[in-house]
């Protein structure tokens, strides 16, 4: 009788989190959240490490776990708004939404972006909160079967799956792509602890941190560039499109393009927070280029001028990433994120353990933690839906205010990370690499991902090897790893496929390749 | 004046505002340096990381401890986090910038000598002033709990028939679990830069890597491990330290017990900027004594599993010396330097 136990738990969980009190640290965690999301540069993770000391003071662990994770959960909410209005994500987990999202505003259609973000990240949150509620041990326990050649492979597939962010040119999007896998490799290589392109600087032996170089090329680069072409622009964006709040600003078609990007969403978005370096970035990355792939085979490719798919489909992926970052936390004791690293440091100052002892030794403060997740969702969606009309009104803002504002949090943003002028002037030098890449037409997105796929790439393989004391064959003879491998190749390969046919047939290849390149 | 010029006009005096401003406030907060009376004005301490870390949380319950027994009266305290390359960024800033000022401490540690010695810094924990070692946690040596190795004897017997067969996970690399792993292998007789040591980020990556049976041996923190080892898990070869711990009614074996002649101890400092007067420095010495012997600070080293490691003055100073000294030649025979 399991499952009437987790409802009874679930039950007792729901009558904890509506206290009162512990609903008012919701609504707070809920807020704060939102709006550290939409700041560039602060995240979940710091603002948690610094509201850590406060609770210090709280009776009651409950209270403080509460608002942990509304923060998580607001600025999972908070980051696409900024993505989507003036193409400045706050975290790297928007990054992908900020693509569609904010093209969607230019078209005016800055409500209906910002609904389906708000409504997905809704359902997304929702279904992987009861995937949470019901599967949180077995899928707990898959968690620690992943060996670094399993881990190399699925950063392999990542990479090659998303292609589709490369955009226009392959060539481009490849260059962009190097650059990023560039800067990921700055400071002191893991393994061996010797400095890679510092300079002799201690500065850079950390590395440059992916906000950076994020609030460098979009809020920086963006600010540069709507600068640089003010003069021939018109001064505001279309006409803002007409929504009510009674059909969630969505028209028909809307809902009908929505709902399945949210679902697919959902589905990379949970496994992905789940594993060990997994995180919220590559679930939004692969959804981005599953959507795109799927629009395109109905013949719709709206891609690149504001699909509403784009938005969807990224934004669950990153609300449902979060409840899966929770599984390893909460069974294995196993933080897989920043912000879950910290909530890891909160649990054993309070002298919880998370870990396999945890649903049974502290098991109303994990269902009530659980039933949070559940209101917390309630309560964004209920603050956000109505708000989308006041954030449309930053549109109206004129741009010199706009955005000599964003250069102002972006730069306070950068500044409150290390707490000196150094990685300000960092962004400001990538900033004005930003608006180059921009002017001259290179992708934004790839530098992103070679920043964040780039180093874990490497440092998985490498750790690989020195395990296998150099012994390359590692990655094919592991079954996990091998299958992983094989899926790389063909998702490489079967876009292809129709070409070399055609070519061994002896006829001329058709134009008709499913891959995206040159002339996309 | 036009529209764009309007904005590039703006945008450039948010980004000169926002540098001048960055520099006056470094300015403010590192302050001129007075030899007066401790305290004359408000002190900072300075986290040489990011928020939420051991050096972070040290700081914090510290500076939570002097509010709360208001032991620099009207004086109020701040937790200041200056990050980079394993503190070297923090402390290079403390030497050079805070000279002979009482009013800004640090939190150091282990950590930090192995990150100063590993990046070949000209700058070590003994260039400052320190004024107490405060707390010290034991390091433990765990397997997964099917692994055949059933002691550290086993263990060292296969590190010693061939050395390629044991890898060694846990944190930075040149850090305290990089440094128990050595100071082991040493004891032993054996050859230390045949160590094998694969780095994670964090506790929690390294606790996936032994739990996947992907290195042979973990090393870390004990509480990283705690939850793992009650739940039968992972099994303890032995800790580091001198004291035996108790874990689940049960006394784990050391290093010692089991017959090398090995001891490290992941302790943390607070120290003071380099030529700070002697009457400070005593002073200092006095206000540290005093939150030690908080029953506030017993109780925040018990939550967090510290174990008391209150050494002060010309003590602290040599123990610090003696540390910089061993982990230098440590990290020399680990071949990472």
């Amino acid at each position: 009788m399991i499952g009437l136990s987790v409802f009874g738990d679930l039950l007792h969980g729901f009558g904890t989190v509506l206290d009162p009190m512990n609903l008012l640290w919701a609504i707070l965690g809920v807020t704060l959240g939102m709006l550290v999301g939409i700041l560039p540069g602060i995240g979940p993770a710091l603002t948690i490490a610094l509201l850590l000391p406060i609770t210090f003071n709280f009776s009651d662990p409950i209270g403080a776990f509460i608002l942990f994770a509304g923060i998580y959960y607001g600025a999972m909410y908070g980051g696409s708004t900024t993505s989507i209005l003036i193409n400045t994500p706050g975290e790297s987990a928007s990054v992908a939404t900020a693509i569609e999202g904010h093209k969607m505003a230019l078209k005016g259609r800055a409500r209906a972006a910002l609904a389906t973000a708000a409504i997905g990240s809704f359902v997304a949150g929702t279904i992987s909160t009861v995937l949470l509620t019901f599967v949180a041990k077995p899928i707990g326990s898959l968690a620690s079967h992943f060996q670094a050649t399993d881990y190399f492979a699925i950063t392999l597939l990542a990479m090659v799956a998303v292609t589709a962010l490369v955009g226009h040119s392959l060539v481009r999007g490849l260059l962009s792509l190097v650059v990023g896998l560039f800067i990921g490799l700055i400071g002191l290589d893991s393994l061996s602890g010797a400095p890679r392109y510092t300079f002799g600087t201690l500065r850079l032996l950390d590395g440059i941190d992916v906000v950076i170089v994020i609030v460098g090329l979009f809020a920086i680069g963006e600010t540069l560039h709507v600068a640089s072409k003010l003069r021939s622009t018109p001064e505001r964006p279309a006409v803002l499109e007409k929504g009510r709040l009674r059909t969630g600003y969505l028209n028909k078609s809307d809902w009908g393009r929505s709902w399945k990007p949210w679902l697919r969403g959902t589905a990379l978005g949970f496994p992905f927070g789940a594993i060990p370096s997994g995180g919220a970035e590559v679930p939004t990355f692969l959804s981005y280029s599953i959507e795109r792939r799927q629009a395109r085979k109905k013949g719709r490719d709206e891609f690149g001028d504001g699909a509403i798919e784009g938005v969807a489909g990224p934004e669950a992926a990153n609300n449902a990433s979060f409840s899966g970052v929770l599984v390893p936390l909460l069974t294995l004791g196993l933080p897989t994120s920043a912000t879950a690293a910290v909530m890891l440091a909160a649990f054993q100052i309070f002298n919880v353990q998370p870990g396999p002892q945890l649903f049974e030794d502290q098991s109303t403060l994990v269902w009530t933690l659980i039933a949070s997740l559940y209101i917390g969702n309630l309560i964004l969606l209920i603050m956000n839906l109505p708000l989308i009309q006041i954030w449309v009104q930053v549109l109206k803002v004129p741009r010199p205010l706009l955005y000599a504002g964003i250069l102002v949090f972006a730069c306070l943003g950068v500044y409150s990370l290390s707490g000196s002028g150094y990685e300000v002037l960092m962004a400001l030098v990538i900033g004005v690499a930003g608006f180059f890449m921009r002017k001259l037409d290179f992708p934004i997105a790839p530098v992103i991902l070679g920043v964040i796929l780039g180093p874990t790439m490497e440092e998985q393989f490498r750790r690989a090897l020195v395990i296998s004391n150099g012994d390359a064959s590692v990655f094919v003879t592991r079954p996990l790893s091998a299958v992983i491998i094989v899926l790389t190749v063909l998702a490489l390969f079967v876009p292809y496929l129709p070409r070399i046919v055609a070519r061994i047939r002896g006829t001329r290849p058709t134009r008709d390749r499913l891959t995206f390149g040159e002339d996309d | 004046m036009s529209r764009p010029r309007t904005v590039l006009v703006a945008a450039g005096l948010a980004v000169s505002l926002l540098v001048s401003g960055c520099s006056a406030l470094e300015k403010t907060l590192d302050g001129g340096s007075v030899a007066g009376d401790f305290p004359s004005r408000n002190v900072e301490i300075m986290v040489p990381a990011a928020p939420g870390g051991g050096w972070d949380l040290t700081a914090r319950q510290f500076q939570h401890v002097v509010q709360e027994k208001k032991l620099l009266g009207e004086r109020a305290v701040s937790v200041v986090n200056v990050t980079g390359a394993g503190g070297a960024v923090g402390i290079s800033k403390l030497v050079t910038k805070n000279r002979k000022d009482p009013h800004t401490l640090m939190i150091t540690g282990l950590v930090m000598v192995g990150a100063l010695t590993l990046n070949q810094s000209q700058i070590t924990v003994s260039d400052t002033t320190p004024i107490a070692t405060l707390t010290a946690e034991q390091e433990v040596l765990v397997v997964k709990s099917d692994s055949p190795l059933k002691s550290l004897k086993d263990l060292v017997e296969l590190y010693e028939a061939d050395p390629s067969k044991v890898s060694w996970g846990g944190g930075t690399i040149g850090g305290t679990d990089h440094i128990t792993a050595g100071t082991l292998v040493k004891a032993a007789g054996a050859d230390p830069s045949k160590v094998k040591y694969i780095s994670y980020s964090g506790g929690g990556e390294a606790t996936a890597a032994i739990l996947s049976g992907d290195v042979t041996v973990g090393i870390s923190g004990l509480s990283e491990f705690e939850e793992q080892i009650t739940a039968g898990k992972m099994r303890v070869l032995a800790t580091s330290g001198t004291e035996p711990v108790t874990l689940n009614g049960k006394q784990l074996p050391t290093m010692k017990s089991e017959g090398y002649d090995a001891e490290v101890q992941n302790w943390r400092a607070i120290v003071a900027p380099p030529d700070v007067p002697a009457a400070d420095r005593q002073r200092l010495i006095d206000f540290v004594t005093k939150v030690n012997q908080s029953p506030e600070w017993a109780e925040i080293r018990k939550k967090n599993g510290w174990t008391d490691f209150f050494k002060t003055g010309d003590d602290a100073t040599r123990f610090i010396a003696e540390e910089t000294t061993r982990v230098q030649a440590l990290e020399k025979e680990l071949r990472i330097l």
